[in-house]
């Protein structure tokens, strides 16, 4: 379809899977929202510059701010660091692409349209305006009418999606494609980094797409989660610090790895303790999710936790001083080498120091009592964030330009934009720290405050900050066309992307590379392919292939989908509800349908290389460990959801007894069917392993027709309690908590049914026998697990 | 053993798992609440196991992989029970 509607040029950028282009689309994109993000912040500066100033409305104000924080944490920081990631990392371990191309170009599509929905919340009466936390119980419809909050939580669903898929991808290519000889301890530092920020990703965004997502039925569908004493402010609180903390790490990590390379290479020396760098990122990734209660220190939650959470709080810090020691051990006694690379990875480290300091004070419970809620809080998490990431990421920019492009960019313009950001940076954040008694998220203050002089230098820092940023615009704009030739490594680094040539070829390397022992790179020795070959995923030397419109396609589709659930008016006030925009939900089904088809029918082959490093999952097919890794970010989904019915019903004086609202009976009958259907299920592997087509097709069809049954009783047993009028969805927790914990679940009933029709009309094609058993093997895995997940469903909700 | 009798013979404890949890529903009264709710959860533990172990081949696996599978139940544990301490212990 799309060589004739598309141009060639655009179809090289809609339709890319190859790793090293959806890098630099990840790259434009994440710079544009820096841009939107950043001169939503001048704005809301300039508004603050002065005391009772009315350039912004406190409503505009509040929206500014509320969108500059979401914007930044989500559609710049990780993705900016993840444009790195798609370029490079395959590039530093020695892999062709990532392991599935054309969900990765997915991932980025959907992230990209994520952006689109959240900027598009601003046309729709109101973007999100209760700061990037969206704190309970203010984001409850009867607080925040306006659908713009709607449509911000359907983006943030959207780029979770897109990060869960960007997860399971680099996790895999990690484990299973590096080169050979290249062992987990060979691999530089900033694919560790990566690796690490993964696995936090993994076990993080989970946590908050379920907060979401209970957020949004809240909201269209007048259940209580947040809106309950019992759940309220402390149950969002605890779901969303859950994954809000690790967050912080997810941001920054990237950029320290990243920063640990830049040093070494501009040093002229070998990093000083590597291992002890990796080492500490994990304990700190570790430590990282048993902290978040510190957010929570003014809640009222116990003595105990705030005991525990004040040493871990403290004990996380430790791990940075050891990171933070041994890069400035590199440098000592050291010529560094002060370009714009460097001097941007030296002021992130020296930034990130002041950050980090500042977030040690907030580790007291005392300190953090006074100090909750104030621009000192604001000055530290951006020294964090700016100062040690964005500043880190900026580090990652120059240092890769000449690799991304094959020139060099202007060094002393770059220095000069050095310079104005480190100094505008501090005029900025550093008046912050002294505003101390000073509430955030106001939108002015009167003179007495005596507010004002910190203020207006901290916006006069701003502007600067915004200014230079232009300089690396057009430094790097105009360097790309007119820059001198920079040839393949104009650093001397010695990772291996700097032995291939400025820009890399498609397919990366003619041979692939050989690791020694020692972690030096060879490529005598390597798997090599005739030129014009069909290598990677699809790329020739010769021409383009490996384009695939599906990516896109299924991104838009989801997106519209999810429009259509969230653009919808109000269409009552008391209870606020919301009637979904009926069209659109068609629109995006009906297309997530066709580009489902289209996906699973294009022929798309993967290369995968058969000499690879692949410890500690040598004997785990990629395909399977990418099932298991995205069964494990399930698994705290769900996690989430029974924890959220936990926490409701242990903080509710009373509940309905046993057998009071459910029949035991139902509970059972669907226990045995989903039960049976397993066994089915299992049933299809042996008949698939043995060659029985009969054999498959019965147990595809009893599976299917078992999940049938399941959804019968069920949706039974919702039409019988909601028309008995006391049993409604917005009817109390013991109502919400059933009908959203067992819905979610039926989703996931319904979405393995939908498989087995995919692999029922394969199968009746002949697929899947003998040999060919994997998807069958794959969508077991997946079945299996929704069963597992009833199985606790049932004594919860039925006996319990 | 046959993988199939195997198979069969999981399906069975899984329903007679399932079925001793629901006559344990029948004299709830009279057994304490917490050892109530204690020993129907350890079943449903014990049920996902199986279907884990088992159907999901996890037994069969690479110690890395079910250790990896591991590790998200850990992550899942670690929310709800410091949540549970928030709520209910040291105040």
């Amino acid at each position: 379809m799309s060589n004739e509607i598309v141009p060639a040029r655009a179809r090289r950028w809609l339709f890319t899977t190859n790793h090293k282009e959806v890098g630099i689309l990840y790259l434009v994109t994440s710079l544009f929202f820096f841009v939107a993000a950043g001169l939503l912040a001048l704005t809301f500066r300039s508004q603050l510059s002065v005391p009772n100033n009315n350039l912004l409305s406190p409503d505009l104000y509040n929206q500014f701010v509320t969108v500059h924080g979401l914007l930044m944490i989500f559609w710049v920081l990780s993705p900016f660091a993840f444009g790195f990631a798609n370029y490079i990392l395959p590039l530093q371990i020695g892999a062709r692409d990532l392991a599935f191309p054309r969900l990765n170009a997915m991932s980025y599509w959907f992230y990209l349209f994520s952006g689109v929905a959240m900027i598009m919340s601003f046309f729709f009466g109101s973007a999100p305006d209760l700061g990037w936390t969206l704190y309970s119980p203010q984001t409850s419809a009867q607080y925040t009418p306006s659908i713009g909050l709607n449509i911000g939580a359907a983006a943030l669903i959207l780029i979770v999606v897109s990060i869960t898929m960007s997860s399971v991808n680099f996790l895999v290519t990690m484990f299973k494609m590096r080169a050979p000889g290249m062992k987990l301890r060979h691999m530089p530092v900033f694919p560790w980094a990566i690796l690490i920020t993964i696995f936090m990703m993994l076990y993080a965004f989970p946590s908050f797409l379920a907060a979401v997502l209970l957020l949004y039925v809240d909201r269209a569908f007048g259940t209580f989660y947040f809106s309950s004493i019992q759940g309220g402010a402390l149950l969002w609180d605890n779901v969303f610090w859950f994954f809000g903390h690790p967050e912080v790490y997810i941001v920054l990590f990237p950029a320290l790895g990243l920063i640990a390379d830049v040093i070494p290479t501009f040093a002229r020396r070998p990093l000083y303790g590597s291992k002890y760098i990796i080492g500490s990122m994990i304990a700190a990734a570790i430590i990282s999710f048993i902290v978040w209660g510190h957010h929570m220190f003014v809640t009222g939650i116990g003595v105990t936790s705030t005991k525990l959470y004040t040493v871990t709080t403290i004990a996380v810090s430790l791990p940075f001083d050891v990171m933070v020691i041994a890069m400035i051990e590199t440098l000592v006694k050291a010529r560094v080498k002060l370009k714009a690379a460097s001097l941007f990875a030296l002021g992130a480290v020296a930034l990130f120091v002041i950050g980090g300091i500042t977030g040690v004070y907030l580790a007291s419970v005392a300190l953090d009592h006074a100090l909750r809620g104030t621009y000192f809080v604001v000055a530290h998490f951006h020294y964090i964030m700016v100062g040690g990431s964005i500043m880190g990421l900026i580090a990652g920019l120059y240092y890769w330009f000449p690799k991304f492009t094959g020139r060099m960019y202007h060094e002393n313009v770059a220095r000069i934009h050095f310079g104005l950001s480190f100094i505008g940076f501090n005029i900025l954040y550093f008046p912050q720290f002294l505003l101390l008694d000073m509430p955030r998220r106001i939108a002015t203050y009167s003179a007495s405050t005596g507010w004002g002089p910190l203020n207006f230098t901290s916006t006069i820092g701003g502007f600067i900050f915004g200014g230079a940023q232009v300089l690396l615009f057009l430094n790097l704009f105009l360097s790309q066309r007119r820059g001198s030739p920079s040839g393949p490594n104009p650093w001397d680094a010695w990772t291996l992307e700097w032995s291939l040539p400025s820009p890399p070829p498609p397919h990366d390397f003619d041979t692939v590379p050989t690791i020694a022992e020692d972690g030096t790179y060879h490529f005598g020795n390597g798997q090599g392919y005739p030129n014009g070959s069909r290598i990677g995923n699809g790329y020739a030397h010769s021409h383009l292939e490996g384009l695939s419109p599906w990516p896109i396609v299924m991104a838009f589709a989801a997106f519209i989908f999810f429009l259509g659930l969230t653009i919808g008016q109000p269409t009552s006030p008391t209870p606020v509800s919301y009637k979904p925009f009926w069209p659109l939900i068609f629109d995006g089904a009906i297309l997530g349908v066709i580009s489902l088809y289209g996906y699973t029918r294009e022929k798309f082959s993967v290369h995968e290389e058969s000499r690879v490093e692949s410890w500690p999952f040598k004997e785990v097919p990629n395909v399977k460990l990418g099932i298991w890794t995205f069964l494990g970010a399930e698994v705290i989904f769900f996690g989430v959801l029974i924890g959220a019915y936990f926490f409701v019903r242990t903080n509710s004086p009373t509940w309905p007894a046993v057998g009071s609202l459910f029949t035991i009976r139902n509970g059972f009958a669907m226990t045995l069917i989903l039960l049976t259907s397993s066994l089915t299920a299992i049933m299809a592997l042996v008949s698939a392993k043995i060659g029985s087509r009969n054999g498959l097709i019965a147990s595809l069809l009893g599976t299917f027709g078992l999940g049938v049954a399941f959804l019968y009783v069920k949706a039974g047993e919702w039409i019988e309690l909601g028309s008995s009028g006391v049993f409604s969805v917005a009817n109390g927790l013991p109502a919400t908590s059933y009908f959203i914990t067992t819905g979610t679940h039926g989703v996931h009933v319904f979405a393995g049914m939908a498989m087995t029709i995919y692999l029922l009309a394969n199968t009746f094609k002949g697929r899947y026998l003998k040999g060919d058993y994997h998807a069958i093997e794959h969508f077991g895995l997946y079945w299996h697990f929704v069963d597992i997940v009833w199985v606790f469903l049932f004594p919860l909700f039925y006996l319990i | 053993m046959n993988t199939t009798y195997l198979y069969l013979l999981v399906f069975a404890i899984l329903v007679g798992g399932t079925d001793i949890e629901v006559n344990l529903a029948s004299v709830q009264n009279s057994v304490p609440y917490g050892e109530y709710v204690s020993i129907l959860l350890g079943l449903a533990a014990l049920k996902a196991a199986l279907i884990a172990m088992f159907y999901q081949h996890l037994k069969y696996e690479p110690r890395s992989l079910s250790t990896w599978v591991l590790v998200g139940l850990v992550m899942a544990s670690l929310l709800m029970s410091l949540s549970f301490i928030q709520l209910h212990i040291g105040h």
